[in-house]
C-alpha cells in the first residue's frame, strides 16, 4: 500500500508538470496584457512597453517559460504581478475560505443527497422518489448564480436572517454563517447528483443476491439496506463526491463572485480579467496537486470500503 | 433406505411446512403474471423434497414465497403457508423477520454473490446469531467456529477474518450453509445450491447438506433442475412446469413410471438417467414465458406435449390423485405410466 | 513674474478666507460626526500607492494623500498643499508656496524636502509621470517654498499635477526615500497629509482608514477633490465586492453603506426600497465608438463614417442604460454646468435614415465585413452593443459583432488588420491627454489623414497661456476632430452610487464616490 501510495505520489508529478505547462503557455499566449492593468489601459505605448519590461514580458515566451519552470522546480511560484508579493502567500490566504466552502457543500451534499437517494431507493417511483427527481433535475438544471441570487433575496434581503455576501472569519460561528448560503448553493447540485446515484446505486445493489441474503437471514430492513446494500453501493457514490470535489472547486469560482468570498475561485476570476500571469499559473497549478491528491485518497477509499480491491 | 420404509415414517413425521394453493403474480403494465399459480404441498419433519422443472417454471419463486422475500412487483396474492401450524401470510413483516433464518433458512444459488462481499465470514455468519438469539452473544463466535468445523471447512479461526472473495466457490457454500443452519432452523430452503459448482464438490456439498439435515431434523426442500442431484438427494419430488405443480411423487417411483409427459421428458434429456436408453431426447418447443401462458387454452404443457389431444388443448386438467403421495395432472396419465413401465 | 490663473478678486477672496482660516474650518463642517461608513467597490485594492497604480479605487487614496493643487468640479485646479503658485516671464519656473502647519498621518510637519523627495520618487514610479516628462527638476527654496524647472513651457501643468490618479501625491520624504520604486503596499509606508490615515490593508480583502485627527483644513466649499473635507466618520472601510449585483444585494441587505457603480437596470431596487437611494454621479463615463481610419472599409470610405454617424438614433441608444435619470444622450444639453471648457458639445447630428443610406451608397462601400468589437462592462458594452449592431445592419453593412473580455480587447484593439469599429468609454472630463491620445492609435502612431494643422492646434491648446485662451484654441480643435470624424460620440452615461438612505451630503459631482464630506443622520 506505501508503495502503491508512493508510486503514485511520484506519478503525479509529470501530470502536474504537464497542467504547468499547458497552462502556462494558454495563459501566457491568449490576448491580453497584464501591462495595461498594472498601469492603465489608457496609458501611452511607451508607458505601457516600460511595464512590461519592468514584468519581464518583454522576453520571448520560450525563456520565460525557461525562467519560470527553474523557479517553479525550486518551489518558487513567482510574484503576484497585481498582488506584488508571492503567489504562494495569495494563495494560502485565499485557501481557507474555499477549503471551508468546499466541506460545508459537500456535507450539504452527503447530508441532503443520501438519505434522499435512499428514500427514493427503497419506493422507487414513490413519492419520494418522484419528489427527489425533481428535486435533482432542478439542481442539475439551475445555474448556480442563479440559485444563489434566489438564496440572498429570501434570506439575507427579504427575511434578513443571513449575510448577503462576505466572509467573516472572526469566529467558527461567524464563518459558518457567512458560507451556509453559498455552501447551500454550491452543494445543492452535488446532492442531487449524490442522491441519483446513491439511488441508481443503492437500486443496483439491491437486486444482488447478497441482499436477499441478508433479508433471508431475518435482518431487519434498515439493517440490510445499511449495512448490506449501502456498504456494497458506497463506491459509485464516492466516485461521485471525488468528481463532485473537482466540480466544486470549478462550481467556487462562481459562487464565490456571487457572495464575494475571498477565497480561490474569485481570485483565478478575478486574476484572469486583470491578467495577473503568476497568480493563474500559480492557482492553477495548486488546484491541479490537490485534485491530484484527492483522486488518489478516493483511490485510497476504494480499498478501505471494498476489500476486494488492493493496491500492490 | 427403501421407498416403503420411508414413506411409512413420512406418515408418522410431523409437517413442518404445509403450503396451500400459494399464488404469487408480478404486476405489470398488463395482466398480472402468474408466476405461482395455486401451489400446494408439504414437507415433513427431517423430509427432503426436491422441487424441479425448467428455469421459470415457478420454482424459485415459490421458495421466496415461503419466506415472503417477494418485493414488488410481485406479490403473494393468495393461499396460505403454514410453518409448524403457523399461518406465516397472517404474520406481521416484523415476525416474519423473527422467522427468517431462525426457523425457517435459506440458502442461495451463487455462493459468491449470495456473501456480502465487503465483510468478514465472522460477520456475516454472527450477524444471524446477534440478530435472532442476542442474549447469547457471548458464546456467537464459539458457535460460529463450532458450525465452520461442522460443515467441514478446514482451519476455521483461519477463516472467520476471511472475506468471501478469499474463498473457493466450495467453501463459500459450506459458509452459506454454514450461516443457514446456525439457529438450528426447521426448515431450510436450498434454492440450486449446488449449481455453480463442479461436480466433485456438488456430491460433497450436497453429502453435507444431507448429513447435516438428517442430524438436526431439519425439512429441507431443494429446489433445482437437476435431476441427478434429485435422485440423490431426495425423498418424495414435485415438479412444476408454468407456476403449477404438474407432478408429485416419491422419488423411485417418479423415475420408475412417470405419469407426466413432462416428468417424462425431463428424465430423458437427462444424461446420466437416460443412458439406459441409449439416446436422450430434448423436450420440443421452448418453456413459454410467463406472459405467454395466459394465451395458452387447456393443459399448459399442451403445446409442447407429442400426445395432446384435442381435449388437452380445451380443458386443463386438475391435479390428479393417483395413489399414496402421487398425484399429476395430466388427462392421460395412466396411459403415460403404462408406456413407461413398457419402454422399461 | 507675474501672477496667473487667479483673477484679482479671486485672490483677494482667497486671502481673506485664508485669514478666516480657524473660523471657516469650523464653519464648513457642520454634519454629524462619528461612526463607522462601509464602501463596496468592483475593483479589488491591494495597495493604496497613489503614485504607482490607476486602476485601483481612487477614493480611498484620495483620502490618504493629497497634492499641491487639486481639482474642482468644474476641474479647475485650486490650492491644497500649495496655497498659492506663481510662473516665471518664461514660463519655465513655477514656484508654489506650501501651506503651513500641515502634519503627515505620522506627525512629521510637511516641508519642501517633502514635494523634492515625493516628486523624485513619482519620476521613477509615477504611472502618469509621462504627462510631466517637461520637468526637469523639483527644488526646495525654503521649507515652505517649492519651485518646479520646466525644461518647454507646459500650460497644463496644474492640470497634470493634480491628476486623481497615479498621482504625485506628496509623502514624507523618507519614506519617500526609503520606499524608491517598491510599492507602498503595507499600511505603515502609505503616510499622507489627508483627512483619513490608513489603518489596516487586507490584500483582496478590506481595508481600513480612520480619521485623522491633525488633518490641516483646505479653504473653500468643498468640490470634486477641492475644497474643505471633513472627516466625520470615525473609520471607513472599503470592500470589493466585483459582482455589481451582489453590491446591491450587499446594500440592500444593510451589509454596506456605500455602493460604487451600480448598473442601471438594478437602480429600481434601491429606489424602491425604503432604506437605500441612488445618487446619479457626474462625471460619468462619456460612450462613442471608435472607427478604424486606417485600415480597412472606414478608411477606404470616409462617408460611410458619416453615414453611420447620421444612421444612429443616439437616445435610444443611450436607453440601454436604464432609467433616463443615469444618462444623456449627445442630442440633449449636458448634465454638468459650468461647463469644462474643453468638452465637445457642438457636434451632435439628428438621426436621418435616408441620408445615412445615401451617404452608404455613396461611399463605394462593397459590403466588406466589419468586425465591431465590444468589451463587456465597458460603458459601450452589453447594454449598448447589440443595439448598436442593429444600427449598423439596418444599414446594410455587413458586420460581426465580437465580444471580448476586457484584457483581450485591450490587445485585440492594438492589431489594427482585426477591427472596423469599436465600443470606447472614457471619464467624460476629457482632458489634454483625450485630445492628444485622439490622433495616435494604440501602438503610440498617428492616425493617417490627420487633418491639416491638428498638431499645431493641440500644440497651442496646451502650451497657450492663460486657460481661457487654451480654451479657444481646445475649440478650434474640436472643429478638425469632427471634420476627421474618427470617433462617434453617443452621450454620457453616469455612474449611480448607491447609498443607505441616512448617509447625508453624497457628492454629486464625483464618481469616484469620495467620502469625506459625508456623515450619518439616524
Amino acid at each position: 500500500m506505501t508503495a502503491f501510495i508512493l508510486r503514485r505520489l511520484l506519478g503525479t508529478l509529470p501530470i502536474v508538470l504537464i497542467v504547468g505547462i499547458i497552462t502556462f503557455f494558454l495563459v501566457q499566449l491568449s490576448p491580453g496584457d497584464p501591462a495595461m492593468f498594472y498601469v492603465s489601459a489608457d496609458a501611452p505605448p511607451q508607458e505601457i512597453e516600460r511595464v512590461r519590461t519592468q514584468l519581464g514580458l518583454d522576453q520571448p515566451v520560450i525563456q520565460r517559460f525557461g525562467f519560470w519552470l527553474g523557479e517553479v522546480l525550486q518551489g518558487n511560484l513567482g510574484i503576484s504581478f497585481h498582488q506584488n508579493r508571492p503567489v504562494l502567500t495569495g494563495f494560502l490566504d485565499a485557501l481557507p475560505v474555499t477549503l471551508w466552502l468546499a466541506f460545508f457543500s459537500l456535507v450539504i451534499a452527503l447530508v441532503v443527497g443520501i438519505p434522499v437517494g435512499l428514500l427514493s431507493a427503497l419506493r422507487p417511483n414513490g413519492l419520494v422518489d418522484k419528489f427527489s427527481t425533481v428535486f435533482a433535475l432542478i439542481g442539475m438544471s439551475m445555474p448556480n448564480f442563479w440559485l444563489g441570487m434566489l438564496l440572498v433575496l429570501l434570506f439575507a434581503i427579504t427575511l434578513g436572517v443571513m449575510p448577503a455576501q462576505g466572509y467573516d472569519p472572526t469566529s467558527f460561528w461567524t464563518g459558518f454563517r457567512s458560507l451556509l448560503l453559498p455552501a447551500i448553493t454550491l452543494g445543492y447540485s452535488q446532492a442531487a447528483l449524490v442522491a441519483r446515484m446513491t439511488r441508481s446505486s443503492m437500486l443496483e445493489v439491491m437486486r444482488q443476491d447478497y441482499v436477499q441474503t441478508a433479508r433471508a437471514k431475518g435482518l431487519r430492513t434498515p439493517v440490510v439496506l445499511g449495512k448490506h446494500a449501502f456498504g456494497n453501493a458506497l463506491n459509485p457514490i464516492v466516485t461521485v463526491i471525488g468528481l463532485a470535489i473537482g466540480s466544486l472547486a470549478a462550481g467556487s469560482a462562481v459562487v464565490e463572485v456571487v457572495f464575494n468570498l475571498p477565497g480561490i475561485g474569485r481570485l483565478v476570476v478575478d486574476s484572469v480579467m486583470r491578467r495577473d500571469y503568476p497568480m493563474i499559473q500559480g492557482i492553477l497549478l495548486l488546484t491541479a496537486g490537490m485534485i491530484i491528491v484527492i483522486n488518489l485518497l478516493t483511490d485510497l477509499l476504494y480499498a478501505i470500503i471494498d476489500p476486494r480491491i488492493r493496491y500492490d | 433406505m427403501t421407498d416403503s420404509s420411508q414413506q411409512k415414517q413420512d406418515q408418522t413425521r410431523r409437517t413442518v411446512l404445509a403450503v396451500d394453493n400459494l399464488q404469487t403474480r408480478f404486476m405489470s403494465r398488463g395482466p398480472a403474471l402468474k408466476a405461482v399459480d395455486g401451489v400446494s404441498f408439504s414437507i415433513g419433519e427431517g423430509e427432503t423434497v426436491a422441487l424441479v422443472g425448467e428455469s421459470g417454471c415457478g420454482k424459485s419463486v415459490t421458495a421466496q414465497s415461503l419466506l415472503r422475500l417477494i418485493s414488488p412487483p410481485g406479490q403473494i396474492v393468495g393461499g396460505h403457508i403454514y410453518l409448524e401450524g403457523d399461518d406465516l401470510m397472517t404474520r406481521s413483516q416484523s415476525e416474519i423477520e423473527d422467522i427468517r433464518g431462525n426457523r425457517a433458512a435459506m440458502i442461495f444459488q451463487e455462493p459468491l454473490t449470495a456473501l456480502n462481499p465487503i465483510m468478514t465470514v465472522e460477520k456475516q455468519l454472527a450477524e444471524v446469531l446477534h440478530r435472532h438469539h442476542p442474549q447469547r452473544r457471548k458464546e456467537a463466535r464459539a458457535q460460529v467456529l463450532d458450525m465452520l468445523q461442522k460443515v467441514g471447512i478446514p482451519d476455521p479461526e483461519g477463516r472467520l477474518r476471511a472475506y468471501p472473495h478469499q474463498l473457493s466457490g466450495g467453501m463459500r457454500q459450506r459458509v452459506m450453509i454454514a450461516m443457514a443452519l446456525l439457529s438450528n432452523p426447521r426448515l431450510l430452503i436450498a434454492d440450486e445450491p449446488t449449481t455453480a459448482l463442479d461436480v466433485t464438490i456438488q456430491a460433497q456439498i450436497l453429502e453435507l447438506m444431507r448429513n447435516l439435515c438428517s442430524q438436526m431434523g431439519t425439512a429441507l426442500l431443494l429446489i433445482t433442475h437437476d435431476l441427478g442431484v434429485v435422485a440423490e438427494m431426495a425423498d418424495r419430488v414435485i415438479v412444476m412446469y408454468a407456476g403449477r405443480v404438474v407432478e408429485e411423487a416419491p422419488v423411485r417411483t417418479l423415475f420408475a413410471q412417470p405419469a407426466h409427459p413432462y416428468t417424462r421428458g425431463l428424465i430423458q434429456s437427462t444424461p446420466n438417467l437416460a443412458t439406459h436408453q441409449g439416446q436422450l431426447v430434448a423436450i420440443p418447443g421452448l418453456v413459454p414465458t410467463l406472459a405467454d401462458l395466459g394465451d395458452v387454452q387447456g393443459c399448459k404443457f399442451a403445446p409442447r406435449c407429442s400426445m395432446a389431444t384435442d381435449k388437452c388443448r380445451s380443458e386443463d386438467p386438475p391435479l390428479q390423485t393417483l395413489g399414496p403421495d402421487r398425484a399429476a395432472r395430466c388427462w392421460y396419465a395412466d396411459e403415460v405410466m403404462q408406456t413407461v413401465s413398457a419402454q422399461a | 513674474m507675474n501672477t496667473r490663473d487667479f483673477g484679482i478678486n479671486r485672490l483677494s477672496v482667497l486671502l481673506g478666507t485664508l485669514a478666516l482660516a480657524g473660523a471657516a474650518q469650523a464653519a464648513t463642517c457642520e454634519g454629524v460626526y462619528g461612526g463607522e461608513l462601509s464602501i463596496a467597490g468592483p475593483l479589488s485594492l491591494v495597495t493604496l500607492d497613489h503614485m504607482a497604480i490607476t486602476s485601483e479605487p481612487t477614493a480611498p487614496r484620495n483620502a490618504v494623500y493629497e497634492q499641491l493643487v487639486a481639482l474642482d468640479a468644474n476641474l479647475v485646479p485650486q490650492p491644497a498643499l500649495a496655497t498659492s503658485w506663481e510662473t516665471s516671464d518664461d514660463g519655465l519656473t513655477w514656484t508654489f508656496e506650501l501651506r503651513e502647519g500641515v502634519r503627515f498621518h505620522n506627525g512629521q510637519e510637511l516641508v519642501a524636502e517633502d514635494v523634492v523627495a515625493s516628486w523624485e520618487r513619482y519620476s521613477e514610479v509615477g504611472a502618469r509621470r509621462f504627462e510631466l516628462e517637461d520637468i526637469d527638476r523639483v527644488e526646495a527654496i525654503d521649507d515652505r517654498t517649492v519651485a518646479i524647472h520646466l525644461s518647454n513651457p507646459y500650460g497644463a501643468l496644474l492640470e497634470s499635477i493634480s491628476a486623481m490618479s497615479g498621482a504625485w501625491a506628496i509623502m514624507p520624504a523618507n519614506i519617500a526615500r526609503e520606499l524608491g520604486t517598491t510599492r507602498a503596499d503595507r499600511a505603515e509606508q502609505v503616510v499622507g497629509t489627508g483627512p483619513y490615515k490608513v489603518h489596516t490593508i487586507v490584500p483582496e480583502g478590506r481595508t481600513t482608514l480612520r480619521r485623522f485627527d491633525d488633518y490641516t483644513m483646505h479653504e473653500g466649499e468643498a468640490s470634486y477633490n477641492a475644497g474643505a473635507r471633513c472627516a466625520y466618520f470615525d473609520q471607513v472601510t472599503y470592500t470589493h465586492i466585483s459582482d455589481p449585483s451582489t453590491r446591491v444585494a450587499a446594500l440592500l441587505a444593510g451589509e454596506i453603506d456605500l455602493a460604487i457603480q451600480v448598473p442601471g437596470d438594478e437602480a429600481d431596487r434601491l429606489i424602491n426600497a425604503n432604506h437605500t437611494q441612488v445618487v446619479p454621479t457626474s462625471p460619468g463615463a462619456r460612450v462613442y465608438f471608435k472607427f478604424n481610419v486606417a485600415e480597412g472599409p472606414f478608411a477606404d470610405y470616409p462617408l460611410l463614417r458619416d453615414a453611420v454617424r447620421a444612421g444612429l438614433d443616439t437616445e435610444e441608444l443611450m436607453a440601454g442604460f436604464g432609467p433616463s435619470d443615469y444618462w444623456r444622450a449627445n442630442n440633449t444639453p449636458r448634465f454638468q454646468e459650468p461647463q469644462w471648457p474643453w468638452i465637445d458639445q457642438s457636434h451632435h447630428f439628428p438621426q436621418d435614415m435616408d441620408l445615412a443610406q445615401q451617404l452608404v451608397d455613396e461611399s463605394g462601400y462593397q459590403n466588406e465585413p466589419i468586425r465591431f468589437l465590444v468589451v463587456p462592462g465597458g460603458a459601450t458594452g452589453w447594454e449598448k452593443a447589440p443595439a448598436m449592431d442593429q444600427y449598423l445592419r439596418d444599414l446594410g453593412l455587413n458586420v460581426r459583432m465580437e465580444s471580448l473580455d476586457g484584457a483581450t480587447f485591450g490587445s485585440v484593439r492594438q492589431n489594427l488588420s482585426s477591427w472596423e469599429i469599436k465600443g470606447a468609454g472614457g471619464g467624460s472630463l476629457v482632458g489634454l491627454r483625450y485630445l492628444d491620445a485622439s490622433g495616435v492609435d494604440r501602438n503610440g502612431n498617428p492616425w493617417p489623414n490627420l487633418p491639416d494643422g491638428w498638431h499645431d492646434v493641440l500644440e497651442r491648446a496646451l502650451n497657450t497661456e492663460g486657460q481661457e485662451a487654451r480654451a479657444a484654441a481646445a475649440e478650434e480643435f474640436y472643429e478638425l476632430h469632427a471634420e476627421f470624424n474618427n470617433e462617434l460620440w453617443t452621450g454620457d452615461v453616469f455612474f449611480i452610487v448607491g447609498a443607505n438612505s441616512n448617509l447625508r451630503n453624497i457628492a454629486t459631482d464625483d464618481s469616484t464616490a469620495s467620502f469625506w464630506n459625508i456623515w450619518r443622520e439616524e
